[in-house]
């Protein structure tokens, strides 16, 4: 390793990344603290400082909190629901079953979908006259529980629903990663010893993947606060107040969803907001999973 | 099928991995009720593309009557009426040049962050991994400004260098992860051999690293081809609209034209490019995924 003109190397490999990198997110990612503190209201206007105000504001907006209700909902609602499916499938499949890229392919697709193109898909299952929902419920003669999905009594679980069935194919896959690196020879041992399938999971697969399960939750916890264009396309043409999101209400209040809104400030707070939840919840998974690390 | 599932086995069998196939048959019937609901789910929304307007509004069991002249009609007027094709070529140039110039910027860096000991690498390294946690929401309003003021809003190329920045976080992870798997041996062997140290980086690194840069470059331009709110704030006019805009645009003009079975045909040309490369490369993905994540 004794190669030290290698140092030479370093800035010109790293500086065309880091320059692109630094102007095109870094620079408006922490510009946008200093956009938070003003009041603007359209991009010919002048900015005008108001200090903490937009933050001040943000408390008494009862839109906004119930739009970060929502979005914990989606994140810590659908997280039990893709987690818990997740590591169920990771837990099939990790058998040498016949047909097992089979499956975690399907299991897998929905993610290379675009968000817009699932939005769109759920927006048709779920229409209450036509969908693919309303024509099953109908099928199977369960006329009755058919609802109007999309109305703002049931969208946030419909939303959910529909989250869950996207994103769980990326997680489960991350965790078979994790399953598929324990060597055999500990399950060979379990099973001798008469431990049960759920003695197994408990005692031997979840420790030994815990390294895999924090990072593929921090994963969810960051995606998942962030999703947008889902939901967009799923409640378009421009959805109503109750069921903002907190990156809905972001757009909305940034471009306006129909007509303009034009409250550059207070949406760039929000997106701050939005950041700070992000840290504070991945540091909140960090602290409550850490756990000594199970080398083999 | 369904009517075994209740038959759950008692004994734990002998090897683990080497199970009877008939104790696999409750787990088997779980896949599939998962799988049957994804199959039909796509199944559906190709076959609507293939409907006539009033079919798509009566009964969604019912198999079109007319596919070839409602499939002309709908996909014709998605690709030209609708101006689709204007919108995939501008998809694919903006994707292929992003992956291109993120990949390119990326594997340097990662390279020297893998293997070069310096002076603050692991903080460097932390500077580029820590946009991974960074919310687009937060930028839009000074990335709209910055843009504005360099003449790049409403251009490809400004689309085009905003999608290498947000994306190379993600490529250093995956790439510094998948380099610091490869053996060092060949290094030290070239290095003896008299190679100078670029020719150490592109003549045993990158070939070495091809598989790394070929998954860094699919998952870019899944995300990049998908990707839709940065599109929607620096987009504006419509021929330089990306697939993901146009399709909403179509939607969007659809309230006054309630013409649904278009916008199905419009849904399915969105998907088949994914579709196609994931059919291809689904194992590269899905071990690529792990790459950046595991230790």
């Amino acid at each position: 390793m004794g190669r030290s003109g290698r140092q030479r190397m370093v800035i010109p490999f790293i500086l065309p990344a880091f320059i692109l990198y630094t102007v095109f997110f870094v620079y408006p990612a922490v510009q946008a603290f200093w956009v938070s503190l003003h009041d603007w209201s359209g991009f010919g206007q002048n900015m005008v400082y108001i200090g903490l105000g937009n933050y001040r504001e943000m408390l008494k907006d009862t839109i906004f909190w119930a739009a970060f209700r929502r979005t914990l909902y989606i994140s810590v609602v659908g997280g039990i629901g893709i987690f818990g499916l997740a590591l169920f499938f990771a837990q099939i499949l990790q058998r040498n079953l016949f047909g097992k890229r089979f499956f975690r392919s399907l299991i897998f697709f929905p993610m290379v979908v675009p968000g817009i193109g699932l939005g769109l898909i759920w927006q048709f299952i779920y229409n209450n006259d036509w969908g693919l929902l309303s024509g099953f419920l109908k099928l199977v003669g369960l006329k009755s529980l058919n609802l109007f999905w999309l109305a703002p009594d049931h969208i946030i679980q419909s939303l959910t629903v529909a989250i869950i069935w996207s994103y769980v194919g990326y997680y489960m896959t991350i965790l078979l990663a994790g399953i598929d690196k324990i060597p055999v020879t500990y399950f060979e041992a379990a099973v001798l010893d008469g431990a049960s399938e759920w003695k197994m999971f408990f005692t031997i697969t979840l420790p030994m993947i815990w390294d895999v399960f924090v990072v593929a939750l921090v994963l969810w916890i960051i995606g998942s606060l962030k999703i947008f264009d889902l939901i967009v396309a799923t409640t378009f043409p421009a959805p109503p107040t109750s069921t903002y999101t907190l990156s809905i209400f972001i757009w909305v209040q940034a471009v306006g969803a129909y007509t303009p809104v034009y409250r550059l400030g207070y949406a760039t707070a929000l997106g701050v907001v939005l950041l700070l939840m992000v840290v504070i919840s991945v540091g909140f998974v960090r602290l409550v999973t850490r756990r000594e690390a199970i080398e083999y | 099928m369904t009517t075994q599932t209740a038959i759950e086995p008692k004994k734990p069998a002998q090897n683990f991995r080497r199970r009877s196939w008939l104790s696999n048959i409750p787990y088997y019937a779980i896949l599939a009720v998962w799988a049957l609901i994804t199959v039909i789910v796509f199944v559906w929304v190709i076959e609507n593309s293939f409907k006539t307007n009033r079919e798509v509004f009566k009964d969604p069991w019912k198999l079109p009557a007319t596919p070839l002249t409602a499939a002309v009609a709908n996909y014709t007027k998605a690709w030209e009426v609708s101006h689709m094709q204007v919108y995939f070529m501008n998809s694919i140039l903006v994707v292929l040049a992003s992956v291109l110039i993120v990949v390119a910027v990326s594997a340097p860096a990662a390279y020297v962050l893998s293997r070069v000991p310096f002076f603050g690498n692991s903080t460097v390294t932390y500077y580029f991994i820590a946009g991974m946690g960074l919310p687009f929401q937060l930028i839009l309003v000074p990335l709209f400004v910055m843009l504005n003021k360099m003449h790049l809003v409403d251009t490809l190329p400004g689309l085009i260098l905003v999608y290498v920045g947000v994306s190379i976080p993600f490529t250093v992870l995956l790439l510094t992860g998948f380099f610091k798997t490869l053996p060092v041996e060949l290094e030290d062997a070239a290095a003896i051999d008299g190679c100078t140290d670029f020719g150490i980086f592109w003549k045993v690194m990158m070939p070495l690293g091809a598989p790394g840069l070929i998954t860094a470059a699919i998952f870019n331009f899944i995300s990049i081809w998908n990707e839709y709110l940065l599109a929607m704030l620096l987009i504006n006019s419509d021929k330089l609209r990306t697939l993901p805009l146009g399709v909403m645009n179509i939607r969007y003009s659809m309230q006054y034209t309630a013409d649904w079975s278009a916008l199905f045909a419009a849904v399915v040309i969105v998907i088949i490019p994914n579709f196609l490369l994931y059919g291809l490369l689904s194992d590269r993905i899905m071990s690529g995924l792990t790459l950046g994540v595991s230790k």
